[in-house]
């Protein structure tokens, strides 16, 4: 075919290989001209980028959920496996605010406490967090305490939190205080926290049991006693080893 | 506010039980649970005897702000009637 150049800026008559190799640099090409057609096959999955010399290169096809990670200046990235990720796997809130008041020298279980979590290894650790609102009430001079624990499916003792209240010949008065009557109350806010391991993939029970020393002269622990707008939460955080 | 609590602490004094809510259970080995209507009786006596003494915690909230042992020496110094005639007082504005 001949070439025609036709004197209004068009050249024809050029075959496919006809110019000279290495002839076409990048002004004589438009910008945004070459379009996924006209790339070069490659191997599935590569990715273009530049050597450390910056020259074009392809990153190598990674493994299936493999991540691509930066391997910072003069260096190539990469597919890699991803780095061990965030370790709290779940988490179980537990909000109640119904009174519970025991009169027991032996632990009994708080109502509406019991927080369910089934962790998803053996290895995982459950942290727990409680925060509540208690009082001991107690209508005589002397010694009064109340206790804590956290259990497991009712009978396991997670950890015991002993006299976290402790009243001694406090002046306190009890706000429906009878004349002549020397009852006192004693308390506040509390937290408690401890991370345990149980080794089981089974739903688990988390609640909180409490007692005082003495139930004589209206001895007594109340938790979230009505008009203190109180209100108490187990919180459970299944950790990843 | 005389409460549950208060009520079953009185029927049953030293008794051992928990309360969740409404719920009541019974530890005690010794004595017999009160019954709802035990209970329900025992919280309207209490809050009455409550309610009758109003008068009293009144009184005693205001003579608790009050430095009577000074009251009585300086009246007694003074020749003066200050401490009785404030006891008067209060009594009048809290009676029985």
């Amino acid at each position: 075919m001949a070439i025609v150049i036709n004197g209004s800026g068009t050249v024809t008559g050029i075959s496919v290989g006809g110019l000279p190799d290495d002839i076409v640099d990048a002004g004589t090409l438009a910008d945004n001209a070459v379009g996924l057609a006209q790339m070069a096959g490659g191997t599935d999955g590569n990715i273009i980028t530049y050597d450390t010399s910056g020259n074009p290169a392809v990153v190598a096809t990674g493994s299936d959920g493999q991540i691509l990670t930066s391997a910072g200046a003069n260096a190539v990235p990469a597919f890699e496996t991803a780095a061990a990720g965030g370790k709290v796997l779940q988490v179980v809130s537990n909000t109640w605010t119904i009174e519970t008041s025991v009169a027991s020298t032996s632990y009994a279980s708080v109502g509406y406490s019991p927080t369910s979590i089934t962790p998803s290894a053996t290895t995982s650790k459950i942290l727990i967090l409680v925060n509540f609102m208690a009082f001991i009430r107690f209508d005589d001079e002397g010694y009064q305490y109340a206790s804590f624990k956290i259990t497991r499916d009712t009978n396991t003792t997670v950890r015991e939190f002993g006299r976290a209240i402790i009243e001694h010949e406090m002046g306190f008065s009890w706000a429906g205080q009878p004349p002549g009557n020397t009852a006192k109350v004693w308390g506040g806010n509390f937290g408690m926290s401890f991370l345990d391991s149980p080794s089981s993939t089974s739903s688990l029970e988390y609640a909180l049991a409490m007692k005082c020393l003495t139930t004589a002269s209206t001895g007594r622990v109340i938790l979230n006693e009505a008009g203190y707008e109180a209100a108490s939460t187990i919180t459970l955080m299944e950790i990843g080893a | 506010m005389i409460n549950k609590d208060d009520a079953i602490s009185s029927l049953r004094p030293d008794s051992e039980w928990v309360r969740r809510g409404e719920e009541l259970e019974w530890l005690d080995t010794t004595q017999t649970q009160p019954t709802d209507a035990e209970i329900t009786a025992e919280i309207t006596r209490l809050q009455a005897e409550y309610d009758s003494q109003e008068y009293a915690r009144n009184r005693k909230a205001e003579y608790d702000q009050l430095n009577q042992f000074e009251m009585i020496f300086d009246d007694d110094r003074d020749g003066t009637t200050t401490w009785v005639d404030t006891i008067n007082e209060i009594k009048g504005r809290h009676p029985k």
